[in-house]
């Protein structure tokens, strides 16, 4: 499936514990993990399987006890907080289940904050792209969710990242929202040929991706690859 | 970032706002009490600074200029301007007097005044004192009237001028406020030099010269008189002697008639008892006389009857036993024995005797006789054997050795003739040898026991002593006749021929003898008896009688030995009195004529002493009418001299300048003495330094109040500025997780944050320093007013604005800086979830009972401990403007207190005037007339130090007149006190310091003071003894009019004082009032402006308090609306927090403000006056009332507010 494809993110032996003593929990267990390039994957699991604890290490927003994780040849383990930070900024976007807008800001300034200042059109292309033109001036609180959740994943193209992780994008949505919003994820892995990432506990969501990496109390339980993909608009949940 | 500036800004506007308000008041209150302060520091100094005092001044009555001169010649004077001044009336532009005190100037001086507006000085033209010109209105251009040589005269108000020393009087705490209506006006020299004072100096030296002249005669007069004088006392006082003299001896001439005549007196009472006492002893002889007759008699009678009564009995007894037959018997026998014994025929009479005792046995004698008869018989019978046997032994001479021994033995009863015969015939019996010596003396032993033993029996029987007896009767003469008998008994004992019938004849006859003789007995007795019963003597009263009688005879003679004794002494007694009055007599010849002849001598003495006493009185009067006469026309001319000058004392001001090695002390009082004869009314050295001191010493109370106390309310208010920039970034913790998860570096979001600090902080310093200028300038031109200066230079400088400024910034975005770094450091992962809120720590000890309230308290409680941190803080600054405001509150009413204490309780009159001298009779009645009450005191008051007990202190000591009331001071117990010599009225708390109390000891100025009171004015440090005492510690020169009136009449007063009298120095206690009224006002405003920030501050601080914890639980207070807890019931338990909160600050906050207060009175007390801490509930109920208003206030905004939540949404949102 990946043969074609280069390995852009390799995950090996990632442990990430939180807690201490009895109240110890270990999130990760010695993931292994490779993401190739232009791949549309979903993390599948649980609540409390260490989903979004891996989403989370890999989009750089905290750090792992042990392991390693490399992206296009970074290695993110022992990196100083400015440089995880310019990961953060240059390779990352990340897609949150809250949205994580600033809710005094307007469309398109949360989508601004972001982007390529050379670039004067960008945020309009990125508000278009996720079909919010007519919104870009509005705040947040103004939006549905759905269109929080776009503005949010705007803003997280904004910066071109090479991986766009999405943490349960379509947790707070409805199942219509959320299938629109997978839609735009689909396409921008399918036509922009991003790197995306979905972690979800829906298993439906999991059949428009290309692989499924299903997780388990913080171990990856089955890597398989989607044989039938299905297209997110005729996902039904 | 763009735009996030604005988001931060959006989302916590109100909290943003809140702090730039917050810094704007506390930078603006403190900037501008600070630059107010310095402004006012910087206005005083350069205003004194860019004054040159002199190193001295001397005050003179008027002299010539000559003496500038001189002045400037002594050694150490650099240089001496020399200006006339006087107090006068002037008139101004509408006719009001107003009283000033004119000075020239010189064109030097000129230069050294400081001018503060367009001054136009010609000849015409006068400069008025800016402050005294602005109370009365007066302006440049205005023209003021001098009176000059009687007329008034026009001059031109050229302008106002300033003088620095004013400047140091008002601000001299010592001076009690020198009130300067009584105003400064600077005139030309030709209004007062060239017009008078040389004219004036030159008649008034003539004047004094010929007042001098007066002096010396009036001395040498007085001289001559005073000799004469004395000549005339010791005149008098041997006069005096000789006439006391006289009247000793008048009184000795007296008092010797008056001996005479006492001793004429005694020689007569003593006579007529001599003729007592004769008296008495003739009749004491003649009673005696009587009475021993009767004596006599009775005595006689006595006698008569004890004599007859022996008698009497015996021979009534000797009747009865003469009657006794057998005693005749044996008397007849014994006779007859007796009889029988005579003869040497022993053995015969042996057989007779017995046989007459047998016969007397058989006529039954008594057994006594039987046994006399038969020992008479044995004897004789014995003795005859005897006899005979030893007659053979004795040889002659033995025997008549024998013999005459027998003779001569004393036992022998030799008066009897019965046994001188026996034994006779015994000593013949033995000279014929016819018994041993031995057995004779045996014989006669036992003769002698016989007959002694016969003898006794016969004695019984009474006939010897019978006889014996009867020969001893003898009082009723019949010795004779029982004489007679008794011979005859004796004689017929003796003879042979006595027979026994004889005997009884003899018997009978002695029985019929006796029975006569008892007859005769008895009627001699009843002879007595009735003599006796004539005298009403009983016989067993005789002795009683003679007692009496004998008592008498006593007494008699008893008085009249005691007469004779008397009339003895008083003999005596006469001759000595007769020699007394005799010489008595003599005496008072010689006195007399003594007497007569010095009586005449002091009269003529007494006439010359009157006459020479009255010649002396009439050249004193002489010479004094002729003094007074010179000092009327001396007094008239000085009255005219000064009348014509138009002023009441012309003065002449010397300012000396030293140079900076001289001893301005000992210069000064050099150059003060080398004036002469011209008076020297005042000198005193001038020490910038002492002026810039007292400047700082005044300053530091405004400090306080302006700079200390705002800097630790600023400090506050940076601590809250600092919390709520932390309280906001923490609140932007997710925008700053967001912005970190989007890459932006920490520096980034520092960046942006502190773009906002930046904002904040322009938004509070801006407005801020329009406060602060606004406030300077406020504070500024009531310093202005307060302090008479004529211009108030703002000092904005680094102090001022921009320390206060930089902090705020400072503190601002440090607080930023602090917190963004913070929580840019967690992972944006965590920065952006929900924020796990701390479980609220409930402590151990706390959880059973947090567990066991209900509902809405547990999450009240929970609440207030998971926030606990805020809650600490938030109260902390409400404790902090608790403080602030109590601080406030409690020094205004302190303060007041003390006003009150000082001016309400001690001065009761309306105002004080201080004089150089005590006001005549004249003003007195005019002030009376004029409807004043007044009273005057002589006082003095000065600063000195005085210790006790090793300690000491310097306090104010006022001197007032021996016994004076203390006006107003009172010792605890409300008595009104006074001072006497030698002692000190004590302040309590001096008293308390110096650790004496009354009747201790206290030294001042080296004397030894004792305490007579202490009293119970705390605030009015100041200590009263006598003027007496003061007189010789320091120079007292003031006197104190006190008046009591109603409305304003100062000026009145004044005018008063100066047209009539002229007094030169005077103070209004309404000034004083006036003047501590601005400085208390000051105080005031500064206290209220504390209070006003320290409520706004501290509102703002709870208010927002109360909204961030409304928002920090809103959900799970909105959770509790949508369960059904009403909004009163949420209300009330966030109302209890509040409470709570209000509760401890002001358990932190009373403490610290009142500590506060303290400090900061003490930092406005001086040491004449102590503001004493006089907190009372009001200030806390004030104080807790303004807190618990605020409280209540946000509280109620804030329940307000949350009406408005839409609870339903609030629980859904999951952020």
């Amino acid at each position: 499936m990946n043969g074609n494809r280069q390995r852009i993110l390799t995950v090996r032996g990632l442990c990430k514990a939180y807690g201490s003593g009895e109240s110890r929990v270990e999130a990760l267990r010695n993931i292994d993990l490779d993401i190739y390039d232009g791949e549309l994957l979903t993390i599948l699991g649980s609540s409390g399987s260490g989903k979004s604890t891996l989403l989370n290490m890999l989009g750089g927003m905290d750090g792992f006890d042990s392991g390693s994780v490399i992206v296009n040849g970074q290695e993110l383990a022992g990196l100083r907080d400015t440089e995880l930070t310019k990961y953060r900024r240059e390779k990352v976007g990340f897609v949150f289940q809250s949205f994580n807008l600033i809710l005094e800001l307007t469309v398109r300034e949360n989508v601004a904050l972001t982007a390529n200042s050379r670039d004067p059109g960008l945020v309009d292309r990125m508000i278009a792209a996720v079909g919010l033109t007519e919104k870009a001036d509005s705040y947040p609180t103004k939006l549905s969710g759905g269109q929080q959740q776009r503005v949010s994943i705007a803003r997280a193209l904004a910066k071109d990242p090479e991986i766009l992780l999405c943490d349960e994008p379509t947790g707070a949505l409805d199942s219509e929202t959320g299938k629109a919003v997978l839609v735009l994820l689909e396409s921008l892995s399918r036509d922009s040929g991003k790197t995306v990432v979905i972690v979800t506990h829906n298993r439906d969501i999991s059949r428009m991706s290309d692989r499924t990496i299903s997780m388990k109390n913080g171990v990856i339980v089955e890597e398989t690859a989607n044989e039938a993909v299905v297209s997110a608009a005729d996902i039904e949940w | 970032m763009k735009g996030m500036l604005r988001a931060i800004r959006k989302k916590h506007i109100k909290l943003l706002a809140s702090v730039a308000v917050i810094a704007s008041l506390g930078f603006g209150m403190t900037a501008g009490l600070i630059c107010g302060y310095n402004s006012l520091k910087r206005s005083l100094k350069d205003y004194v600074s860019g004054y040159s005092y002199p190193d001295a001044v001397i005050t003179t009555e008027v002299t010539t200029n000559s003496s500038a001169d001189r002045l400037k010649e002594l050694a150490g004077v650099t240089a001496c301007d020399a200006r006339l001044y006087a107090d006068t009336t002037v008139r101004d532009s509408e006719g009001k007097n107003l009283t000033v005190r004119a000075f020239s100037f010189s064109e030097e001086e000129r230069q050294r005044f400081v001018y503060w507006s367009e001054a136009d000085n010609t000849e015409d033209t006068v400069l008025v004192e800016f402050k005294f010109a602005q109370s009365n209105n007066i302006r440049a251009g205005d023209r003021l009237s001098f009176r000059v040589k009687g007329e008034y005269r026009d001059y031109t108000v050229g302008g106002t001028v300033s003088r620095p020393e004013t400047l140091a009087a008002k601000i001299n705490d010592d001076s009690w406020g020198i009130n300067y209506d009584f105003g400064y006006v600077y005139v030309p020299v030709s209004l007062l030099e060239e017009e008078y004072a040389k004219d004036y100096a030159e008649k008034k030296s003539e004047l004094d010269k010929k007042s001098e002249d007066l002096e010396n005669e009036t001395e040498k007069a007085g001289k001559l008189l005073n000799e004469k004088i004395k000549e005339l006392e010791e005149s008098k006082k041997l006069f005096d002697e000789q006439k006391q003299a006289f009247k000793d001896a008048e009184e000795m001439e007296g008092s010797l008639s008056e001996q005479r005549e006492e001793l004429s007196d005694s020689e007569k009472e003593l006579k007529e008892k001599q003729t007592e006492l004769e008296a008495v002893i003739a009749l004491t002889e003649s009673k005696e006389a009587e009475l021993s007759e009767q004596y006599a008699k009775l005595t006689e009678a006595k006698n008569g009857l004890a004599a007859i009564k022996e008698p009497l009995e015996q021979l009534r007894q000797l009747n009865a036993s003469l009657s006794d037959a057998s005693i005749t018997k044996v008397i007849e026998f014994v006779s007859g024995l007796l009889v029988d014994l005579k003869y040497p025929v022993l053995t015969e009479d042996v057989e007779l005797l017995r046989t007459r005792l047998a016969e007397a046995q058989k006529e039954g004698l008594p057994e006594r006789i039987d046994k006399t008869a038969e020992s008479v018989a044995d004897f004789i019978v014995s003795v005859d054997s005897e006899i005979k046997a030893g007659i053979d032994r004795l040889t002659s001479d033995e025997m008549r050795e024998q013999a005459e021994r027998i003779a001569e033995m004393p036992e022998l009863p030799t008066g009897d003739s019965e046994y001188a015969e026996l034994i006779a015939l015994l000593a013949d019996h033995i000279r014929e040898a016819t018994v041993s010596p031995e057995q004779l003396t045996e014989v006669y032993e036992l003769t002698v026991n016989e007959l002694t033993e016969l003898r006794r029996s016969l004695d019984e029987l009474n006939i010897p002593q019978t006889a014996a007896k009867l020969r001893s009767i003898d009082a009723v003469g019949s010795a004779e006749k029982l004489g007679v008998l008794l011979q005859a008994i004796e004689e017929r004992t003796r003879t042979t021929d006595t027979s026994g019938q004889t005997l009884s004849q003899i018997y009978n006859g002695i029985l019929k003898s006796v029975s006569d003789m008892i007859s005769e007995l008895e009627a001699k007795r009843a002879q007595i008896l009735a003599e006796l019963a004539r005298y009403g003597i009983a016989e067993d009263g005789i002795d009683a009688a003679l007692w009496q009688l004998d008592q008498g005879i006593k007494e008699c003679r008893s008085q009249r030995t005691k007469a004779k004794n008397g009339l003895t002494e008083v003999r005596n007694g006469i001759g000595q009195i007769e020699d007394g009055i005799a010489e008595l007599d003599e005496a008072l010849e010689k006195l007399r004529d003594e007497l007569s002849k010095n009586s005449s001598e002091l009269n003529n003495a007494e006439k010359d002493l009157q006459n020479a006493e009255d010649e002396l009185d009439r050249e004193i009067v002489r010479a004094l009418d002729e003094r007074s006469e010179i000092e009327k026309e001396l007094e008239d001319a000085y009255k005219l001299l000064d009348e014509n000058t138009g002023y009441d004392e012309l003065c002449n001001e010397f300012l000396l300048y030293f140079d900076g090695s001289a001893d301005a002390d000992a210069l000064l009082e050099k150059a003060a003495a080398s004036f002469g004869n011209v008076k020297v009314k005042s000198s005193y050295t001038y020490a910038d330094s002492a002026v810039k001191k007292r400047i700082d010493e005044n300053l530091d109370p405004i400090r306080t109040m302006m700079v200390f106390l705002p800097a630790a309310f600023f400090a506050i208010v940076l601590i809250v500025i600092f919390l709520f920039m932390s309280m906001i970034i923490k609140q932007s913790r997710r925008e700053i997780g967001i912005l970190r998860a989007l890459g932006f570096t920490r520096g980034q979001v520092r960046a942006e944050f502190c773009k906002v600090s930046l904002v904040v902080c322009a938004a509070g310093l801006i407005p801020g320093a329009l406060i602060a200028a606004g406030l300077s300038m406020y504070v500024g031109s009531y310093f202005k007013d307060f302090f008479p200066l004529p211009e108030f230079f703002y000092d904005i400088g680094f102090a001022g604005i921009a320390l206060p400024a930089a902090a705020t910034a400072a503190v601002t975005l440090g607080a930023t800086l602090l917190s963004t770094g913070q929580i840019s450091r967690i992972m944006p992962d965590e920065a952006m979830s929900r924020q796990v809120r701390a479980s609220a720590k409930i402590p151990a000890l706390l959880r059973p009972a947090v567990n066991s309230l209900r509902p809405m308290a547990k999450v009240s409680v929970t609440s207030l401990m998971r926030s606990k941190g805020r809650f600490v803080i938030s109260t902390v600054c409400i404790a902090a403007s608790a403080t602030l405001i109590l601080t406030a509150f409690s020094f205004i009413a302190s303060k007041n207190y003390t006003v009150h204490q000082v001016f309400d309780e001690r001065i009761k009159y309306d105002c004080q005037i201080f004089l150089e001298k005590m006001p005549s009779d004249g003003l007195i009645n005019e002030l009376g007339n004029r409807g004043y009450t007044v009273r005057t005191e002589k006082l003095a008051y000065w600063q000195t130090d005085i210790s006790a007990n090793g300690k000491s202190r310097q306090t104010a000591v006022n001197a007032i007149e021996e016994n004076s009331t203390l006006i107003g001071i009172t010792d605890g117990s409300g008595k009104e006190l006074r001072v006497g010599r030698g002692g000190i009225v004590l302040e309590r708390h001096i008293a308390d310091e110096l650790g004496v109390d009354v009747g201790g000891t206290v030294t001042v100025k080296g004397r030894d003071l004792t305490v007579t009171a202490v009293s119970d004015q705390c605030v009015d440090r100041i200590q009263y003894i006598s003027l007496a005492d003061a007189q010789t510690l320091c120079e007292p020169d003031l006197c104190c009019l006190v008046c009591t009136l109603s409305g304003d009449c100062k000026q009145e007063l004044l005018t008063l004082l100066f047209d009539t009298e002229g007094y030169q120095y005077s103070v209004f206690t309404a000034a004083l009032y006036d003047y501590n009224t601005e400085l208390y006002a000051t105080y005031d405003l500064a206290a209220w402006i504390v209070i006003a920030f320290a409520v706004v501050i501290g509102f703002v601080i709870v208010f927002n308090t109360m909204l961030t914890n409304l928002h920090e639980n809103k959900k799970e207070l909105a959770i509790l609306r949508t369960l059904g807890f009403q909004h009163r019931e949420i209300s009330r338990s966030r109302l209890l927090q509040a409470l709570l909160q209000f509760a401890l600050a002001c358990l932190i906050g009373f403490p610290l403000g009142g500590l506060l207060a303290r400090a900061a009175l003490a930092s406005i007390s001086t040491p004449l006056t102590e503001y004493v801490y006089v907190g009372g509930i009001l200030e806390y109920v004030f104080t807790g009332g303004i807190i618990l208003a605020y409280l209540l206030v946000s509280h109620l905004i804030s329940m307000r507010s949350m009406k408005k939540w839409d609870v339903t949404e609030i629980v859904k949102d999951k952020e």
